[in-house]
């Protein structure tokens, strides 16, 4: 690149991404590798685009964002053209109720496999219950892994009366 | 404030230690299971979870213990326990907030034996 006006000026290269013409708010979706984003998350202060001056770029929102947007009214444009376009354009129905979570009143027994599918273990977290004394010792006998999920409402990491053990 | 689920394993042998009457009361000696730091992105199911182990200091005096950071070690591993503790707690299993056992969760440490015998999955 070199200036017009200056024919024995010195010629610069550079990079054609250099040279996007578009302000950094019309970039495309996957961003070149331009100068601003090239230094982005860096100490080094963005390297004034080359063509600003030649071009008389003051300043990109006068340039490109005009006081008066253009009318994009349009009688075709985002409209409906059938009936399924109708239908989603119509206000969504928020009176459904759903219905109340199940009760556990006892530990399922997740042991097996295909117990898995069935009673997945979200829907299980949602309304626990007190469990008997024995139900929870043959549950606990059951286990192998000896594994639960406990909910606790104290605030767990800032606790210091608490029992524990070292091996 | 808002209950919060851990994944705990419950220790016979300290429960029978410490709670020799833990068919009548429900009360068991369960050790607390963390997430390792590393699999914060995965979903529960397929989260490598380790014992939760801090560093502590207790007093000489009233043996209080305090607890001191996070330190990770591999299940396997048993660190000094002049240095390092782990998490935890003689719960009432019989109250509310009880649930399992979780069959889509695998922990990476097998069925506790006061914590000796941790063998990575």
């Amino acid at each position: 690149m070199q200036k017009l006006d200056i024919p024995d000026s010195a010629i610069r290269k550079y990079k054609s991404a250099d040279l996007y013409l578009l302000p950094p708010s019309l970039f495309p979706p996957e961003p070149l590798d331009m100068m601003d984003q090239r230094y982005l998350n860096y100490k080094n202060a963005p390297i004034v685009s080359p063509l600003r001056k030649p071009l008389g770029i003051e300043m990109y929102n006068e340039m490109y964002f005009h006081s008066k947007p253009p009318n994009t009214m349009s009688t075709t444009a985002d409209l409906p053209s059938n009936t399924i376009d109708k239908i989603a354009f119509k206000v969504h129905d928020r009176s459904t109720t759903f219905a109340a979570p199940p009760n556990v009143t006892s530990i399922p027994d997740n042991t097996s496999h295909e117990s898995t599918w069935q009673t997945p273990a979200v829907e299980q977290l949602l309304e626990p219950s007190h469990v008997s004394v024995i139900d929870l010792h043959n549950t606990v006998n059951v286990s192998t892994d000896k594994l639960f999920l406990r909910s606790i409402y104290t605030s767990w990491h800032n606790a210091t009366s608490m029992v524990s053990y070292t091996n | 404030m808002r209950p919060r689920w851990y994944l705990i394993q419950i220790d016979m042998i300290s429960t029978a230690e410490l709670n020799p009457q833990w068919e009548e009361t429900g009360r068991y000696v369960c050790v607390f299971l963390a997430r390792h730091p590393t699999d914060k992105d995965k979903s529960s199911e397929f989260v490598r979870w380790w014992p939760d182990w801090y560093r502590y200091k207790a007093c000489k005096q009233s043996q209080e213990i305090s607890y001191g950071d996070h330190a990770l070690f591999r299940p396997s591993v048993i660190p000094n326990s002049g240095k390092y503790i782990q998490w935890a707690e003689e719960l009432d299993l019989t109250q509310t907030g009880l649930l399992g056992p979780p069959s889509t969760l695998k922990a990476s440490v097998p069925p506790t034996e006061h914590g000796t015998k941790f063998v990575k999955l």
